[in-house]
């Protein structure tokens, strides 16, 4: 079983605490969302009036899945924008008519009753990335209700708000791909969270639960088969889902609406009133955080994500998507600037990784010269979490180097 | 609408509080009962070595780094600390200028040729021990006792004929702790007065190894700021195989002869194995690599002790296995888990 660390760092715990006792609320409507739409056939042109769950854009090749509008209004240009990711990216940006209106193509499926593979491909429709189609048996679904960084609470309060829906999003998901059984994967130290997962499963036995001793870093895919099935070889496709995708997958199989909501959970030092917040896709950071109350004065970074693995926003337009779980705003006093020291060989960074790296001989290459080297070293197993670079108390900027290495020797 | 100006920046975007400068504090911090055990017991003789050591380190460190042009890291605490523990290593009353000589070693020599912090390979404080105990053998071997206790005037056939040995060379000298019996709970009682003295620290020995009790409150500190980090691995199997090794080979009755108890109470084990062995620098980064070095060190300073001509070997021991650290943490790495494919 991989090494569980335990991040124990006082300003984790204190984000934390301060969002995961505060119930999902939803944020004001957005005044306009950004849709990124990439390569994707777009089927509106700007001026369009369009309707919540309107299909914008889809995939031909059907490589991603489409893209529906989140607001009802219309739509106010097709441009290249910028993505969280870094670049520039096309998306559909619409205007709120405030009208809420809903698409009339938005119909709840008959999802119990329809052929397995066609219920696949209205979830793919859906906007849930789940592979339209299956190249190989089925094999677990999964779904990760395990917090993706130590300052995300919004999986936490979505198992305690709505237990039910994820198991019946995950039961949804078992009958489209043929799956047999369902595993909903738990941290054990998220007492609460477990006792209502283990409350809302079904007596059939198909789903259960998978209680880990967690704490960070989040539960990487690359080591799923070792976390969650004890290293045992599995036939099959393993279908991995979020907390969130499965709540997305629930309301559609009950109202027929696409992923164009998730809750993301919003803190830091930059806003005044964090909290977890139901936000349609393609709202702005702008607007997220005002959604929080924003302080008013200066902020020095908007990560999306956590402190640890997250992207900084290069400006306050940059949206949310379906894979944003969190916004942390730093207020401008807040932001790290650190001198880093010589390494002391504390060996504390040793001790963080969870895959069993020595990151200061990783850095230690960068520095001197020789990434090439590192391969030696397995920094391929590195699957970038930041633990090691968030314990060294020389400030070392390991995670960096770690990236700098990897992409070099991938050239 | 307002304006941002952000501040770029690579991940992660926040950090533990834990600095160089805070683990630097928190072991300042364990060292100081030992400081103030030893100024009860050896009075104004332990304040000279110690102010001493710590103003001729601090010193040596800035002149260095002045001339070497770089920024004046004295406040980081480790050239204070390299003070203290030289001072720890020495007996009371040590002339001033030799221990100032010994901290100019440390600092100058041991620490900065080799890099500076983070980089020396040697335990700074234990090697200056033995540039001073080699330079000048008598001066560092004019040990103390703070009280006349009856059973060292018993073991050495009357008091002033023991002045300078150490509770270490009363037991090379075969005049105590020679036979052991584990399982003899009278005889284990019958020496218990010795075995509490040992502990408070009511015996000769340099200003930091003579009072266990001390010691150990300030292991207790860093266990319990450090928790999930302290380096637990080397102290433990260290005292645990000096313990071991001296109750199976260190009787002069055959097997399981020897006094652990003793073994552990008298002389720098308990010192060694709490804060000379564990420093960061010079000891290895993973798990495995610690409890590799702790056996060492303690075989070594078992056998030094039985076998060779010194009447204590820690800081030989410390001193080879810092020499082997490097070569340990290439060969003790840990094994990176990798995903297991699916069939």
């Amino acid at each position: 079983m991989r090494k569980r660390v335990f991040l124990e760092g006082a300003n984790l715990r204190q984000l934390q605490a301060a969002t995961a006792g505060k119930a999902i609320v939803s944020a004001p409507a957005p005044t306009s969302v950004v849709l990124f739409v990439g390569e994707m056939e777009v089927l509106i042109k700007t001026g369009a009036a369009v309707k919540i769950g309107q299909k914008l854009a889809h995939s031909k090749a059907l490589l991603t899945v489409p893209v529906h509008a989140s607001i009802a209004g219309t739509v106010k240009t097709i441009d290249e924008l910028p993505h969280p990711g870094g670049g520039l990216v096309r998306a559909v940006v619409i205007e709120n008519d405030g009208s809420e209106a809903t698409d009339t193509a938005v119909r709840k499926p008959d999802w119990q009753t329809m052929a397995p593979d066609a219920l696949r491909e209205a979830i793919f429709n859906a906007g849930i990335a789940l592979p339209p189609f299956a190249s190989e048996p089925a094999g677990p679904v999964v779904v990760n209700c395990t917090a993706s960084e130590p300052t995300v609470t919004a999986d936490y309060r979505l198992m305690l708000e709505r237990a039910a829906d994820i198991v019946a999003g995950l039961a949804a998901v078992l009958r489209a791909v043929g799956a047999e059984r369902g595993t909903i994967v738990v941290d054990k130290q998220e007492k609460e969270a477990v006792q209502a997962m283990q409350k809302a499963l079904p007596s059939d036995g198909a789903i259960t639960l998978t209680v880990l001793n967690n704490r960070y870093p989040p539960l990487a895919e690359k080591l799923l088969r070792q976390d969650v099935f004890g290293g045992k070889p599995l036939s099959g496709l393993i279908t991995v889902l979020t907390a969130s995708e499965a709540v997305a997958v629930s309301d559609f199989v009950r109202t027929g609406l696409p992923y164009v909501e998730r809750t993301v959970t919003v803190v830091g030092s930059g806003v005044q009133q964090p909290g977890n917040f139901r936000v349609k896709i393609g709202t702005r950071c702008r607007e997220v955080l005002a959604a929080a109350a924003e302080i008013d004065s200066e902020i020095g970074q908007i990560i999306l994500g956590g402190p640890l693995t997250g992207t900084l926003a290069a400006t306050a337009e940059i949206p949310i998507t379906q894979e944003t779980a969190g916004i942390l705003a730093l207020a401008a006093g807040d932001v790290r600037r650190d001198e880093p020291h010589k390494c002391v060989r504390c060996g504390y960074c040793v001790q963080a990784c969870p895959v069993g790296l020595a990151p200061l001989f990783l850095g230690d290459l960068v520095e001197a010269g020789r990434a090439g080297e590192a391969a030696a070293y397995n920094i391929a197993e590195c699957i970038e979490c930041g633990a090691c670079a968030y314990e060294c108390p020389a400030k070392r900027p390991l995670l960096h180097y770690i990236q700098l290495a990897k992409a070099e020797l991938n050239q | 609408m307002r304006d941002y100006h952000f501040i770029g920046s690579a991940p992660p975007y926040l950090k533990s509080d834990e600095t160089v400068k805070s683990i630097m504090r928190h072991a300042l911090i364990a060292f100081s009962p030992v400081a103030l055990a030893a100024v009860y017991f050896f009075g104004f003789k332990a304040v000279t070595v110690i102010v001493t050591s710590i103003v001729a380190a601090a010193a040596t460190e800035a002149v260095i780094q002045k001339l070497r042009g770089l920024p004046i890291t004295l406040n980081d605490g480790s050239a204070v600390i390299t003070g203290l523990l030289l001072a720890y290593t020495l007996p009371p009353g040590f002339p001033m200028i030799l221990t100032a000589l010994g901290a100019v070693f440390a600092i100058a020599i041991v620490k900065h040729t080799f890099g500076g912090l983070g980089h020396n390979i040697f335990n700074p404080a234990l090697a200056a021990r033995v540039f001073l105990m080699v330079s000048w053998p008598q001066e560092s071997a004019a040990f103390i006792w703070p009280a006349k206790l009856a059973w060292v005037a018993k073991a050495a056939g009357g008091f002033d004929a023991v002045t300078t040995a150490t509770p270490r060379a009363l037991a090379k000298a075969g005049s105590v702790a020679a036979n052991f019996n584990l399982f003899d709970l009278n005889g284990i009682i019958a020496n218990l007065p010795m075995y509490v003295d040992l502990f408070i620290g009511r015996v000769a020995g340099s200003l930091g190894e003579t009072s266990a009790l001390a010691i150990l409150l300030g292991g207790a500190y860093i266990f319990y700021v450090h928790r999930t980090k302290v380096s637990w691995q080397i102290t433990a199997s260290y005292v645990g195989t000096v313990a071991i090794f001296t109750w199976l080979f260190g009787g002069q009755s055959g097997l399981f002869t020897g006094d652990p108890i003793y073994a552990v109470l008298s002389g720098g084990v308990l010192l060694g194995a709490s804060f000379y062995a564990t420093d960061i620098v010079t000891s290895p980064v993973t798990s495995k690599g610690k409890l590799i070095v702790g056996i060492g060190c303690g075989i070594l300073t078992f056998a030094i002790r039985a076998y060779g001509k010194w009447p204590e070997g820690v800081v030989f021991a410390i001193l080879i296995m810092n020499a082997l650290t490097p070569l340990i943490d290439r060969l003790a790495l840990p094994k990176p888990a990798r995903e297991v494919n699916a069939q």
